[in-house]
């Protein structure tokens, strides 16, 4: 009696298992779109710090730009994948807590850090897109990635505008 | 066909209610529970792509040192699934760090295998450290705790004379405790912040092991938790990674030098480990929330599946094993 009860109970939930295992979904979008909401997300995160904190008026206003593109593009970015089916999980989609380091710094060293936060930080997103628009599978995921790549493009030229035009303060 | 078969049970588990079903089937039900106990200790076969969490994580910063009884996902050390088999009786041992991460998966796995233990940890981290101690006590050895500031000269001889006196002598010293902080640029790293990192991961273990070595028998083993960050480190972990690489390399100067005194040096290399480090400004923002996605198991590794490489080099049957670096991760990076 225990063993059919046991034996029907595996049974049954093998048979769930099985399906639980059907073939994996394009990961490499799933994986593009988790990082570029995470980006987003500390993007604009980062931005609303600047935008109250820096202590040069263009750099306050880069970083309300951030707010701003950042917060739209996570919109699309949330409704693409809403329309595609992937699965975003919370950690991802999440409104982070702001940046330790930036909310401790005053000064010119936030100025400074944050600029070379925003530097460093569109290389590795425009290089991350740029990567998805040549090896990425999903072609609508690849569109976004395409469609987005201006903007952050444009974002890293004004950063590293200011970098340059800040370069007695970044290079010190 | 073995590992579906753990995982429909665990679903059936799972899925049961007070039930009279659950009543009848209780005695199938204790079996399981060892069942599952074993996926993780190591005695079962597992697949290692899906023992633990996978990024993304919550980006979740707490100040240094960080605690991480508070992290999401908690750190697994090892405290429901780490089983000794008496590899370390009666040995006595000092762990830097014992309160969280690796060296509080050490402190567990030494206390299991018949070790006494002293850790040491920042004031701030008591709590954790209150738990490993709990945990070593349960194990009916003794379990010391020693907090204090490891940049303090004077500290650390004072660390190693409290463990000689409680512990009754001292033969095994992890020399774990590290400070890792992430700076996008080197203009980003205060002299505060250098001299920090400095103290803590160089001089401290320099301060630790000269006091000690004098009352160490022959046969005792020292390990320095290094890094894949002494190979090929990371542009944001400047100042950290050559620590690091001063540990692998001091690991392998002691070796040579305690040698013919019967004393083994050896180091653990880690790769992406979830700990407390990461989320006390150890790392970028986005490298936290997507911490280990590049290993080849897609995760990073937890505390408890490096327990076992500390055992290892400090057992008595690692006899010939010095100037060695052990590395843990995931498929990643040297050594």
């Amino acid at each position: 009696m225990k063993k059919t009860i046991l034996f029907i109970l595996i049974a049954g939930l093998a048979v769930s298992n099985t399906k639980a295992q059907a073939p994996d979904p394009d990961t490499t979008a799933r994986h593009f779109i988790i990082m570029a909401s995470i980006g987003n997300l500390q993007e604009a995160g980062s931005g609303k710090l600047a935008a109250q904190k820096a202590t040069r008026a263009d750099v306050r206003s880069f970083g309300q730009m951030m707010v701003t593109d950042h917060s739209n593009t996570e919109q699309k970015l949330l409704q693409l994948a809403r329309s595609t089916g992937y699965q975003l999980p919370v950690a991802a989609t999440d409104t982070p807590p702001p940046d330790l380091n930036l909310s401790k710094a005053s000064g010119d060293d936030f100025d400074r850090m944050y600029i070379h936060a925003m530097v460093s930080g569109h290389r590795s997103t425009v290089m991350m897109f740029n990567d998805y628009v040549i090896t990425g599978k999903d072609p609508v995921v690849k569109a976004f990635a395409q469609q987005m790549l201006p903007m952050l493009k444009a974002h890293l030229a004004a950063i590293e505008a200011l970098d340059e035009k800040y370069k007695a303060l970044t290079a010190k | 066909m073995k590992d579906e078969n753990k995982i429909s049970r665990r679903r059936v588990v799972a899925g049961l209610g007070a039930t009279i079903a659950a009543a009848a089937i209780s005695p199938a039900l204790a079996m399981t529970g060892r069942g599952d106990k074993t996926a993780r200790d190591g005695t079962a076969i597992s697949d290692p792509t899906k023992l633990y969490p996978k990024p993304p994580f919550k980006f979740q910063p707490q100040p240094w040192p960080g605690l991480q009884s508070k992290m999401d996902p908690v750190p697994d050390c090892g405290e429901t699934s780490y089983k000794g088999s008496g590899r370390l009786i009666g040995r006595k041992a000092l762990i830097t760090g014992g309160d969280s991460g690796m060296g509080r998966a050490a402190a567990i796995a030494y206390a299991r295998e018949g070790a006494d233990v002293a850790i040491n940890y920042y004031p701030t981290e008591e709590q954790d450290a209150q738990e490993v101690i709990a945990l070593i006590r349960k194990e009916g050895r003794k379990g010391i705790a020693i907090p204090g500031d490891l940049r303090n000269e004077d500290f650390c001889k004072q660390l190693v004379h409290k463990a000689l006196d409680r512990l009754g002598g001292l033969d095994i010293i992890v020399s774990n405790a590290g400070r890792q902080q992430a700076a996008e640029s080197i203009l980003d790293v205060s002299t505060e912040e250098f001299d920090a990192i400095m103290k803590t991961n160089i001089y401290a273990p320099f301060f630790i092991i000269r006091e000690a070595v004098p009352h160490l028998p022959p046969g005792s083993a020292i390990i320095g938790t290094t890094s894949e960050q002494a190979y090929n480190p990371d542009g944001w972990l400047y100042a950290y990674g050559q620590t690091k690489a001063a540990t692998m390399n001091y690991v392998k100067s002691l070796a040579k030098q305690l040698g013919p005194k019967g004393i083994r040096v050896n180091g653990v290399a880690p790769g992406p480990v979830w700990t407390a480090l990461q989320v006390s400004g150890g790392t970028t923002p986005d490298k936290q929330q997507t911490f280990g996605d590049w290993t080849m198991f897609g995760r990073p590794g937890q505390p408890a599946e490096l327990a076992s490489i500390y055992v290892q080099l400090a057992a008595a049957d690692a006899s010939f094993a010095t100037g060695q670096i052990y590395g843990s991760s995931g498929g990643v990076g040297m050594p």
